[in-house]
């Protein structure tokens, strides 16, 4: 997706790893009853932390650097309200995530138009 | 009083035929520029109705990607169209100005 | 991320649900039935589940709950003294189901809350699904 600003990318980027994690919440309680169903998790923050580290330093992280999140398998079993407790703090970091997009894309559109609405 | 006689309109000196041909080359390259986004946005937007294909086709992969793209696309395109009226007016004032 | 099959994920989810609710519904309905002695008392069902992968590449190869199978668990009936029973055998005793009444409602509360789980869940992935669609749709 090579837009107008790097920034795109990283959002989409991130994008991917929120809405993997709604996917994965999901399965985790439909798999719930199954005997011996481990719940599954996405291993997606390392590459976020080095990212992080990179801004910090003053440079924009490549997006293309960062790997596609990845869902990984974990020894812990599926409780109820844990899972649904950390679905809801996914699904509002995905929503802030699409905020975060639309802002800039209103704000360049602001640009483009030259303060003109509509 | 004296009148000056009016002297015989002298020869463009070489230096300012040479001024000419710069801002030639300078509306060349800001036309060149204006193709070059233009291809860009073209292509971009070929992306993005293969995009939307795949979502009409029933691949619902990735479907936050298909609308940031269409944004993107939307964005490039009204950038093109501000570049072509600011284009036009350029030019229109151009051919409006007294030779 | 194909978010409408993770909708089917939650789908399955409560159907899931759906076939526990019912077989914990019969037991408890059944716990107090009697047969007459040398016949077979009721059984008592128990719902097999297991998670089924690899059916949906669009769906990232998360698993999928199925109902396996619904079997009588084969449990042991529970002798009550009562004599005067018509289907009391020669010592006096009756045969009842052996269903855990206490077991089965706190299975039934147990299933609900599941059900609602997968029941939010598909919600929400709804609700992302819109939100996802209305980026730039107010400008």
């Amino acid at each position: 997706m090579a837009g107008p600003d790097p920034i795109f990318a990283l959002l989409a980027r991130a994008l991917d790893g929120a809405a993997l994690r709604q996917a994965v919440h999901t399965a985790n309680l439909a798999n719930a009853s199954v005997e011996g169903f481990r719940r599954l998790d996405v291993s997606f923050d390392s590459e976020l932390e080095r990212a992080r580290a990179s801004l910090d330093v003053g440079t924009t992280p490549e997006p293309d650097a960062l790997t596609g999140p990845q869902v990984v398998q974990t020894q812990d079993s599926v409780r109820l309200d844990r899972e649904m407790a950390l679905m809801a703090k996914d699904a509002v970091h995905y929503q802030a995530l699409l905020g975060a997009f639309d802002r800039s894309i209103g704000l360049l559109r602001l640009a483009v138009r030259e303060g003109r609405e509509g | 009083m004296s009148i000056t006689p009016i002297s015989a309109i002298e020869a463009v000196p070489p230096e300012a035929a040479t001024e000419l041909t710069g801002v030639q080359d300078a509306t060349g390259t800001a036309f060149d520029q204006i193709v070059t986004h233009l291809e860009t946005l073209n292509s971009q937007l070929v992306g993005s109705q293969q995009a939307v294909q795949q979502l009409a086709l029933g691949n619902t992969d990735n479907l936050h990607r298909v609308m940031m793209d269409l944004e993107q696309t939307r964005l490039s395109f009204e950038l093109a169209l501000a570049v072509r009226n600011k284009a036009l007016e350029a030019y229109q004032d151009l051919m409006r100005m007294q030779v | 991320m194909g978010f409408f099959s993770v909708l089917d994920i939650s789908a399955a989810g409560m159907d899931v649900q759906q076939a526990r609710l019912e077989a914990a519904a019969q037991n408890l309905a059944n716990s107090r039935t009697t047969s007459a002695p040398g016949t077979p008392a009721y059984q008592p069902l128990t719902v097999v589940v297991h998670s089924v992968t690899g059916q949906d590449a669009a769906a990232e190869n998360l698993p999928k709950p199925v109902v396996a199978a619904t079997v009588p668990m084969n449990a042991q009936p529970r002798l009550v003294y009562d004599p005067g029973h018509p289907d009391a055998d020669e010592r006096g005793f009756v045969s009842l189901p052996g269903v855990d009444p206490i077991g089965s409602m706190l299975d039934l509360i147990s299933i609900s809350r599941s059900y609602e789980a997968n029941l939010h869940a598909f919600d929400l992935t709804r609700t992302l699904i819109q939100k996802t669609l209305d980026i730039g749709s107010r400008r």
